[in-house]
């Protein structure tokens, strides 16, 4: 006997069905997970609890870093600027003199002895003689090299005091900070207890 | 409290049969679909019965993916069979002896057709929908299914085939 397709169709899925032990193994399985997931959940919230100390103590090393570098950036700058200015404003030199030592003597008040350095022998020129000015509003040393195309290079030397300067590095095992600033090419190092900063066209 | 109700069960096994034809083979895709479905969690979801027989669908997907004989190979769009849609299905009737030697012939698409249709009384959107098939393959395979079920039902005899 004829009968629509689609009653013929669920006519012979009313014998399509799962037994009694079928259903009993499937509800066997969700009793599993349904245990699984409260055990689960108190890891889910130990580890949630986790991620947040984490993500806590991140920032706060984060906000740390950033308030003990910041302000080195800052000086550093500060230190570029004011090395820019002073070789730029090219001010009448106190103290003519070629001898780095009669210098010395001539800068011995501010506290420090001036010295020589490896960077400085980029420089292509002779010393001219120097003149006091400030770094930071610490006095320094400034000696300007007169090149021979009639340019001039110019080396700052005052006391390093990283409470001052900020972190500078050290020349003995690291590079110098090297930066661009109005149009000079400025490094800027620490050795032995100084600070020194080298101002080139 | 049960997440999955014995008649939803009941719903994802046919549909499995549908596709598989094979009750060891639907257990299997059931069991898994259901594993998979309590993992995840039935909160948030709206339509938890389309839901798992999606689950089911993919399962048997996953399942058949590196055989390709379960793909009917010519299931490109046939222009010519666009206007056949599910309602030439609704006018069509068989005999009940007939539809079920039919059935084991029937590729498992096209089962899985005559069961979302049959059953759970889908649109043809709504199985496009649950298939991700486009309409237009779907009409062509009621095509195909409806020349099957009707000639063979004309001619009274019916030609056993490898379903899968």
């Amino acid at each position: 006997m004829k009968k629509p397709i689609k009653s013929a169709i669920v006519d012979m899925h009313k014998e399509t069905q799962l037994s009694t032990e079928d259903l009993a193994g499937l509800r066997a399985i969700e009793q599993h997970y349904s245990d699984n997931q409260q055990s689960t959940a108190v890891l889910t919230k130990r580890t949630f609890m986790g991620y947040l100390a984490t993500a806590m103590c991140t920032a706060l090393v984060a906000v740390l870093l950033w308030v003990a570098w910041m302000p080195d950036v800052d000086k550093t700058e500060q230190i570029f600027a004011d090395v820019a200015n002073n070789h730029l404003s090219y001010k009448t030199l106190k103290y003519n003199t070629e001898s780095l030592v009669e210098l010395g003597d001539k800068f011995s008040y501010l506290g420090f002895m001036l010295s020589k350095s490896g960077p400085m022998q980029a420089i292509k020129g002779a010393l001219s003689g120097a003149r006091p000015c400030l770094i930071l509003n610490i006095p320094a040393a400034q000696l300007r090299y007169q090149t021979k195309d009639k340019r001039w290079s110019t080396v700052f030397q005052t006391r390093y005091e990283k409470s001052i300067h900020g972190i500078v590095p050290d020349i003995s095992h690291q590079a110098p900070l090297v930066a661009v600033k109005n149009g000079i090419r400025i490094s800027v190092w620490k050795e032995h207890g100084l600070l020194f900063a080298m101002a080139q066209p | 409290m049960r997440r999955i109700s014995d008649e939803q069960l009941q719903h994802a096994y046919r549909y499995a049969m549908s596709l598989t034809n094979d009750h060891d083979v639907a257990m299997d895709i059931v069991h898994t679909a259901y594993t998979n479905l309590l993992s995840r969690g039935v909160a948030g979801i709206k339509n938890v019965q389309g839901y798992f027989l999606r689950c089911i669908r993919n399962t048997f997907i996953d399942k058949k993916r590196f055989d390709e004989r379960w793909l009917i190979a010519s299931d490109d769009v046939d222009e010519t069979a666009t206007d056949i849609g599910l309602a030439t299905l609704e006018s069509s009737t068989i005999d009940q002896d007939l539809l079920e030697k039919v059935w084991v012939t029937l590729k498992p698409l096209e089962r899985e057709l005559l069961y979302l249709w049959a059953i759970e009384e889908y649109t043809i959107d709504e199985i496009s929908h649950l298939t991700e098939t486009s309409r237009g393959t779907l009409l062509s395979r009621i095509h195909r299914v409806r020349k099957k079920l009707i000639d063979k039902n004309i001619d009274g005899e019916v030609r056993y085939e490898k379903a899968h």
